[in-house]
């Protein structure tokens, strides 16, 4: 059974169909690719789903539950976190409190806790400090922890945003173009990362440009041109598909 | 942590030696520092909503002239004691700020600063009205009773200020406590991007909301404090609810840097001062309006720090 499923999705922009009936299915603990040339609907997908922006139509099922107009926090409470295509950090916070804040919903001590510094709070933030340390390992930024975000060279930035997500503990998480601005060294190690992920029972759903990676990991790829899915497949049938070359090839006309 | 123990001592060594150093109109300055001590409290309020979470209340004066008028009202025409007032007084600058809060901070940043400043303004003017004749319309409340807590009177100065400033350092470390936490680290997110902090699962509308209330609380138990104290013991809707008075608290936590507790507890402090070394001015030149001197100045303060924190 799916286990995420999304049903005739529509968005409009002003005039613009920028998601235009758009389905597909992704299985519990698959790698499913989201391309599509620039402007074709991938990151208003995610947003979409991820309750960042109210779709105009359509459905979405996480876990055989509706999650169709649920707000961010609540969605991400079900277990769906997503990054976000521009570097998105708290630079203004360290690297380990940007990771800590991804975990702010397994914590439950409030104000009172906090001001009068409880024992409840004492043992939680304790706890938070390892369970964050332990995902910025993951990673491999463990040493830059106490670094603020904002100084972290760019591929640094990228993986600290996963983490950030990571720390969350999510069943499925949504990629907007993890790769871009990385060079083949960083590609390559996201790879790994995004393997690791997989096995440790994470669904991940990527949206990229950097089609040797999309087709090193991925099962299942969907591909969207202008708001409509053009092809769906394993890699293998998406690389020798006409329409997805012809999408392709138009764009660089 | 050490360091911050230290910073501790040391702060609280100087509020105890402070009145040491004024031998002439020792009155006079504990006074002024007691007011202070009244402005910090409410700052450091400000502060956790401005600074940390990057909400702006333009309007914050209402909810200290609520905790204020509540408490001189209770006190004076209902003969209750100032330790049962002080709960009503600071529920109502809470309820206040909720019922202004549930609306306003589901929009985006600058409804809540809109919202504020149209409720001071409107507060203010009720005050003056005086509609079912309890403020005492523009003229105010005059003969609040002072502070009785356990048999601690505040009616002497030393008393008054010493008292004030325990609690003041109290709610400082509190606050310091406060913004050191899980709830304070998703303020700092979500100044810096509230879609990325409510994606990453915390409920920022929620988070808003409570430190709103809260900071509206502050900001009513320092009111509340400031209707009883000596040598007063008076408000009027001027004095508390000015439009003015809340700009006056935005540029001391601006001027305090908006970033640490430290901060807004100098910014409350030296501008807390400054009308007083203006004063000292004004005697010199007696043509000089030093209340429009000191409007001035907070707008070239706040000018200036607009354009160097760019
Ligand atoms: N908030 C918005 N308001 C108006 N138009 C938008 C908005 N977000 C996206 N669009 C438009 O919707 C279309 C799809 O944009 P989207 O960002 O989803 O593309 P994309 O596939 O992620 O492209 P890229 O590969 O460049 O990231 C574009 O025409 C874009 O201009
Ligand atoms: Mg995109």
């Amino acid at each position: 059974m799916p286990f995420l499923v999304v049903k005739h999705l529509l968005k409009k922009f002003d005039g613009i169909v920028a998601v235009n009936d758009l389905s597909f299915e992704v299985k519990k603990n698959e790698i499913a690719a989201i391309i599509g040339p620039n402007g074709a609907g991938k990151t208003t997908t995610f947003n979409l789903i991820s309750g960042v922006l109210k779709a105009d139509g359509g459905q979405i099922i996480f876990k055989n539950e509706p999650i169709f107009g649920l707000k961010p926090h609540a969605i991400a409470a079900r277990g769906m976190v997503r990054t976000f295509q521009n570097v998105n950090l708290f630079d203004n916070m360290t690297v380990l409190d940007n990771v800590k804040v991804g975990s702010h919903k397994k914590g439950h001590t409030e104000i009172f806790g906090a001001a009068f510094r409880t024992k409840t709070f004492k043992q939680e933030e304790a706890a938070i400090s390892e369970t964050s340390m332990a995902v910025l390992q993951l990673v491999g930024l463990e040493k830059r922890a106490p670094e603020m975000a904002g100084n972290l060279p760019f591929g640094q930035q990228r993986l600290l945003e996963i983490a950030r997500a990571l720390a969350g503990d999510p069943e499925i998480l949504l990629l907007d173009e993890p790769a871009a601005g990385l060079n083949a060294h960083e590609t390559a190690e996201l790879a790994t990362l995004i393997l690791k992920l997989q096995q440790q029972g994470i669904t991940i759903v990527i949206i990229e440009h950097d089609m040797e990676l999309v087709m090193e990991i991925s099962e299942n790829i969907i591909v969207i041109d202008q708001g409509n899915k053009i092809a769906e497949g394993g890699p293998l049938a998406i690389q020798t598909n006409k329409k997805v070359i012809g999408a392709y090839l138009g764009e660089e006309c | 942590m050490k360091s911050q123990a230290i910073r501790y001592t040391i702060l609280l060594a100087v509020i105890i030696i402070l009145p040491f150093f004024f031998k002439n109109e020792l009155s006079y300055y504990l006074a002024i520092l007691s007011i202070a001590g009244i402005y910090a409290i409410a700052v450091i309020g400000l502060n956790l909503l401005m600074g940390y979470a990057g909400q702006i209340s333009l309007g914050h004066a209402a909810f200290f002239a609520a905790g204020a008028y509540t408490s001189a009202i209770l006190t004076t025409q209902f003969s209750i004691s100032p330790l049962l007032s002080l709960v009503p007084a600071i529920m109502v600058s809470g309820v206040l700020a909720f019922l202004i809060g549930i609306p306003t901070l589901k929009l985006k940043e600058h409804y809540l600063a809109m919202a504020t400043l149209g409720i001071g303004l409107i507060i203010h003017a009720i005050l003056r009205a005086n509609p079912f004749d309890i403020t005492g319309g523009p003229g105010g409340i005059p003969n609040i009773p002072p502070l009785n807590f356990l048999g601690l009177v505040t009616d002497s100065d030393i008393t008054q200020y010493y008292f004030i400033w325990a609690l003041t350092f109290i709610i400082f470390i509190l606050s310091n406590n406060l913004v050191n936490s899980r709830f304070g680290r998703a303020l700092l997110a979500i100044h810096k991007s509230e879609v990325v902090t409510n994606v990453l699962g915390v409920n920022t509308y929620r988070c808003k909301l409570k430190i709103f209330v809260l900071s509206a609380v502050y900001a009513g138990f320092a009111g509340y404090l400031y209707a009883h104290s000596s040598p007063l013991f008076y408000v009027n809707p001027d004095d508390v609810c000015h439009f003015v008075f809340s700009i006056k608290l935005v540029t001391m936590v601006v001027v305090g840097g908006m970033h640490t507790m430290w901060g807004a507890l100098l910014g409350a402090v030296s501008l807390a001062v400054l009308p007083e070394l203006l004063r000292v001015l004004g005697s010199f030149s007696p043509s000089l309006n030093t209340a429009d001197l000191e409007m001035a100045l907070y707008g070239i303060i706040l000018i200036l720090v607009m354009i160097f924190t760019q």
